[in-house]
């Protein structure tokens, strides 16, 4: 580094979002040195006319590196003012990275480096340990009447038999399997979530999969669910399964993660058998439609491998890019059965008819989805524990 | 507070949209962004944050003059109304010239306006500031709603509500067809540089 010192400071005194803003705003180009007690090494972001073009800290470099520095509490920087030579690896706006970083510290996708934050993991009552999913912002056109139900209250039971929906406007509930070792807590739901599969109207006398409670006062939404089937009935066959697909992984993943919380000592190593179909990076782009047979899916915890689902003639295989059920080619693996025979598809054509769906259709979906992820989040940091605990 | 950028001979202010979750502040800026294109320099920057937005764009108003030489430059921000976004709440705050608070005006939201009002006054408090100072104009939204089923507040009620004590000008609008978005930025805007002006102890011109 051949430039000079021309500002230095403490990140306690001007945060890295406002002191990224002032050398933005005065279209510096140079290099950002930050320098913790709680970091390895220094970090470096590389500034060109004002605007951060990569950044470094040891081995990890761009974007990955720039967004963990909003995680410094306390650290000192210096900005040395010389010509930077580097790629411009980081591509997007200098507002949008700052109030990303931001977002990802608030959410606490950002590790906090620094003396410990006692801020940190309040949130409600009961079982504050379960995940909570909360949906995006409540499209009003299909709410139709409002609820309100009392801490602890029974919103829905399982087993019993109904096919209303509802979204929630403020508050907390809780799913809950009911089997008959006992009540597996599976996830919490927040404002914006659905309560009710999408297509459970499709089932004549729909039985409902597990019980939700109140947690707190909870307030909620009746959703109009004579329009939403009559969205679903305009959807092309193959949407239609792909919708009634995820449904079913709902309910069978809901029920390993309700096995497990249950009786941790049940999670073993079943290692798959039979032909792998999609999985582990292989094939990511293949998406197919069971004719014949089963597939299996998998997921690799820390005890060994896991059966979640099975599946049948018309189901999913593959990634939908909007279906983000973190399930394959990445984070799960699919084993075919013998008589296994499954057709292409175009996950295009899935995508270009989601795109004419209603507001409230998608969100619907996206809650499924974002429900099956959690859920098999769930399964992972279980099997992880009982690695623990069986270590100990 | 403004900054004054003496390379590009420019005042660059900061207009904040307050205002609890899903009472439309993006849809404002939205609105804005799309109807008053010339005026907007650069994109609209958009975070997705849980169940909200944070939407972001520079805004170059017309009509309002220049001061000492200078262009007026805006900076249009919402934050977003969860309790959890501590950091990006605190930075679209600091600074800001002049507010405006979205409140809904559908029946079910009364008591999430008043706790955003006073969570914005605490905020405020925080940075030394003083919600009876600050420019500040507030939007009653939604009144579109009120040719349908979904029970609305009266807009004397919603006055009684928030503006009883701060009496600040309040426009009612609909944000998603457009009525009163203007009205309502134009205000807070006239109010803004007023409100410099006094600061900087500018003459008036």
């Amino acid at each position: 580094m051949n430039g000079r010192v021309v500002l230095s400071g403490s990140l306690d005194f001007v945060g890295l979002a406002e002191l990224l803003q002032q050398l933005g705003g005065s279209t510096s180009s140079g290099v950002l040195k930050l320098v913790s007690e709680y970091a390895e090494c220094p970090g470096y972001i590389y500034l060109k006319n004002g605007d951060p073009v990569d950044a470094e800290y040891g081995s990890v470099t761009g974007m990955e590196a720039f967004n963990s520095f909003f995680g410094w509490q306390q650290a000192e920087f210096e900005f040395i003012n010389e010509d930077v030579a580097r790629q411009r690896v980081i591509k997007k706006g200098r507002m949008e990275l700052i109030l990303d970083g931001l977002r990802m510290v608030d959410e606490g996708q950002i590790p906090k480096v620094g003396p410990g934050d006692s801020g940190q993991g309040k949130s409600g009552t009961g079982n504050p340990e379960l995940p909570v999913i909360r949906g995006p912002v409540v499209d009003y056109v299909y709410v139709v009447d409002e609820e309100t139900f009392s801490d602890g209250r029974e919103i829905v039971t399982q087993d019993k038999f109904g096919n209303w929906f509802w979204v929630i406007l403020d508050g907390i509930v809780e799913v809950v399997r009911i089997l008959p070792e006992g009540r597996a807590p599976i996830i919490r739901l927040t404002e914006g979530a659905y309560i009710g599969s999408i297509v459970s109207f499709l089932r004549e006398g729909n039985v409902r999969s597990a019980s939700i409670f109140a947690v707190g006062k909870v307030h909620l939404g009746v959703l109009e669910s004579e329009m939403i089937a009559r969205e679903y009935s305009t959807l092309s066959e193959l949407f239609q399964s792909t919708l009634v697909s995820i449904d079913k992984r709902m309910r069978q993943i809901t029920d390993v993660c309700a096995r497990f919380v249950i009786d941790p000592s049940c999670m073993e190593n079943k290692s798959p058998s039979g032909e792998l179909v999609t999985g582990s990076g292989r094939d990511e782009d293949r998406v197919c439609q069971i004719t014949t047979g089963e597939a299996f899916v998998f997921i690799r915890t820390k005890i060994g491998y896991i059966h979640l689902v099975t599946l049948g003639p018309g189901d999913i295989i593959g990634r939908i890019p909007f279906l983000n059920t973190a399930h394959e080619p990445y984070s799960a693996e699919v084993y075919a059965s013998e008589e296994f025979t499954a057709r292409s598809v175009d996950p295009g054509e899935v995508e270009r008819e989601y795109d004419q769906l209603s507001g409230t259709f998608k969100h619907m979906i996206q809650n499924m989805t974002n429900a099956i992820s959690v859920t098999t989040g769930r399964v992972f940091d279980l099997a992880k524990k009982a690695k623990r605990d069986r270590g100990s | 507070m403004a900054v004054v950028n003496l390379k590009s001979r420019e005042i660059e202010c900061k207009i904040v949209y307050y205002g609890p979750g899903r009472c439309g502040k993006t849809t404002n800026l939205e609105y804005i962004h799309r109807t008053y294109k010339k005026q907007v320099r650069g994109e609209m920057i958009s975070i997705d944050t849980e169940g909200d937005r944070t939407l972001f764009f520079d805004f170059l108003p017309m009509g309002l003059g220049k001061i000492k030489g200078c262009d007026i430059k805006v900076q249009l921000y919402t934050v977003p109304g969860q309790v959890q976004y501590r950091s990006t709440r605190q930075l679209v705050l600091n600074g800001v010239d002049g507010l405006i608070f979205v409140a809904d005006s559908l029946k079910v939201r009364r008591e999430k306006n008043v706790e955003s009002l006073k969570d914005l006054n605490g905020n405020l408090k925080k940075m030394g500031m003083n919600i009876f100072r600050v420019p500040l104009v507030l939007q009653y939204n939604k009144r579109d709603l009120e040719n349908t089923a979904m029970p609305l507040m009266k807009v004397e009620q919603m006055e009684r509500d928030l503006n009883r004590q701060l009496r600040v000008p309040s426009f009612p609008a609909s944000a998603v067809n457009g009525q009163g978005v203007g009205a309502t930025l134009t205000r807070c805007l006239k109010l803004t540089l007023k409100h410099l002006h006094k600061e900087f102890q500018w003459a008036k011109e």
